[in-house]
């Protein structure tokens, strides 16, 4: 068996001359919270509609589940639950119609979980999915895709219009009932915050390319931030130096491999290190997306 | 699922225009039965009347819902909800197809019901089945307008402009023809060829009014109306969403 949830060779998607996703190489592990994390318009969206057999790749090939996402991907979406990043449903049905127009095209329907997620997400299932807040129309997409027993859980930007709350359920909620099932997540977002708790995996997007994937705490351990104070110490940035912030006499570096033996190089040339820590997944974003630019 | 999805886009218009066929054919033959003419040829008249009429009420049903279709889901956004349920494209264009098959052959059966019954209750003569063939074109009529809405509805991605240009076809098609027969004397194929007479036929010669369709036309365009779902699909299966 496949170990890959997601497993993308050189996925392309060209728009009119315009490249949207540039050669992008996935591995998702199976039964992972995984996060996709870019920028708007990073090219986050086209690449979840490529797994899902929305848009034809231009170039490369995609396996979701062990499937071709081209020529199986009725099978993949057998299995796969959806949110997409435009919460739009039909405007005069209520939730609960919702329900019982998505229960019947899957076999793995878990009947249970609607009425349990509605009571935990406060959802209004009688009243018309147009006079829901956008914080609700939110969760009843949620509450459709967490109800399917599906495999594979894919989430365009799934915190979209929710409140600081129920971003705390849904986190919960994704990381102990799905992952109880064995379910792997793939959670695009750009809201790093929200998403840091839970992803186990990152890959960084950003212009159409995939910057950087791998294990979160790995990716973290690859980061350091030196505060030193000294005169005259060096404001380079190299490959090894991310950035430099000056202000008198303190200086703050961002460096990536071999921290300690940068921080040992600045005390040889008279600086005092005061700290050595690690950044969080936002300042790493930042600082990937920075030395891309 | 799908089914009863499209059911409930049209069934408000449906049971509107169930509500106008089964006046309309009540209306049509008790006004024609009053009439003092024998009760044969009142009976062959109000029989194509009831024709004609179902014919008119049921392209508009067909126009008003191919609009609904898949072109409507684009135009509201829910294309990526409803194209990633695990069915083909090909279900979700036969199965709407279906549904709206259906409506239309309870329309039509609706009208005949009732027509048939004032009928035979005023003249006394039997509906035959030679007599129930006089309501294929009208179907295949119907049939042809639903597809070629819900075919304009998916090219335009947005089923309110396929109703539109539906209903430009509509009007510009005969135009066409009649401006091509009467310059360059050539007879385009036009649904009105399936039918066996005109409207004006038929105050004039009442009698004709058993006259069967005409078979080729029918079959023609039986298979253009089935063309249209069948192209959607294609298009459909080639469109990123």
């Amino acid at each position: 068996m496949n170990e890959l949830a997601i497993d993308t060779k050189d996925l392309a998607k060209t728009y009119g001359g315009v490249r949207a996703v540039s050669g992008i190489n996935l591995a998702v592990p199976r039964g992972s919270i995984y996060g996709f994390l870019g920028r708007n318009g990073a090219g986050k969206t086209t690449t979840t509609k490529m797994l899902l057999g929305l848009v034809r790749p231009t170039s490369g090939s995609a396996r979701v589940l062990g499937m071709d996402a081209l020529s199986e991907h009725t099978a993949i979406l057998q299995r796969t639950a959806y949110v997409s990043e435009k919460k739009t449903l039909y405007p005069a049905m209520t939730p609960s119609e919702l329900v019982r127009f998505s229960r019947g095209f899957y076999p793995t329907w878990l009947d249970s979980a609607v009425e349990k997620y509605a009571r935990l997400f406060e959802i209004p299932m009688k009243q018309r999915f147009e006079a829901l807040s956008n914080g609700n129309q939110t969760k009843v997409w949620l509450l459709l895709a967490l109800c399917q027993g599906a495999d594979l859980l894919i989430l365009d930007e799934p915190t979209t219009a929710l409140d600081p709350i129920t971003v705390d359920q849904l986190i919960h909620v994704l990381a102990e009932d799905a992952l109880d099932r064995g379910c792997t997540i793939f959670l695009s977002s750009h809201q790093l915050e929200e998403v840091e708790h839970i992803v186990e995996y990152a890959g960084f997007i950003d212009h159409g390319r995939l910057l950087m994937e791998g294990r979160l705490d790995d990716i973290k351990s690859e980061f350091r931030l030196i505060t030193a104070a000294g005169r005259s110490l060096p404001a380079q940035t190299s490959p090894q130096v991310l950035s430099v912030d000056v202000e008198e006499n303190f200086y703050r570096y961002v460096v990536t491999k071999d921290a300690e033996g940068f921080a040992a190089e600045l005390s040889r040339n008279g600086a005092t290190v005061t700290s050595v820590t690690t950044l969080g997944l936002r300042e790493i974003f930042l600082q990937v997306i920075g030395k891309e630019q | 699922m799908y089914f009863w999805k499209c059911w409930r886009d049209t069934r408000v218009s449906f049971y509107v225009f169930l509500f106008i066929a089964v006046t309309l054919a009540a209306f049509l033959m008790m006004d024609f039965t009053m009439s003092g003419a024998p009760p044969k040829e009142t009976f062959a008249a109000a029989w194509m009347m009831l024709v004609f009429a179902s014919s008119t009420l049921l392209s508009l049903a067909g126009i008003s819902f191919g609009a609904t279709g898949i072109g409507e889901e684009f135009a509201h956004k829910t294309a990526s909800f409803l194209l990633t349920k695990p069915r083909s494209i090909r279900y979700f264009v036969w199965t709407a197809w279906t549904a709206n098959a259906v409506q239309f052959l309870a329309l039509t059966a609706s009208m005949v019901l009732v027509g048939a019954s004032i009928l035979s209750w005023r003249c006394h003569v039997p509906v035959t089945g030679r007599l129930l063939l006089a309501f294929a074109p009208g179907l295949i009529m119907t049939f042809l307008l639903f597809g070629v809405t819900y075919l304009l509805g998916v090219l335009h991605k947005n089923g309110r402009n396929g109703f539109l240009s539906s209903l430009g076809v509509v009007i510009v098609f005969p135009i066409i023809c009649s401006t091509v027969a009467h310059f360059w004397q050539i007879h385009l194929p036009s649904p009105a060829d399936m039918y066996s007479m005109g409207m004006s036929d038929l105050i004039l010669h009442p009698e004709l009014a058993s006259n069967l369709p005409h078979f080729w036309p029918l079959v023609g365009w039986l298979l253009v109306a089935l063309a249209c779902p069948f192209i959607a699909q294609l298009v459909l299966e080639r469109t990123e969403v």
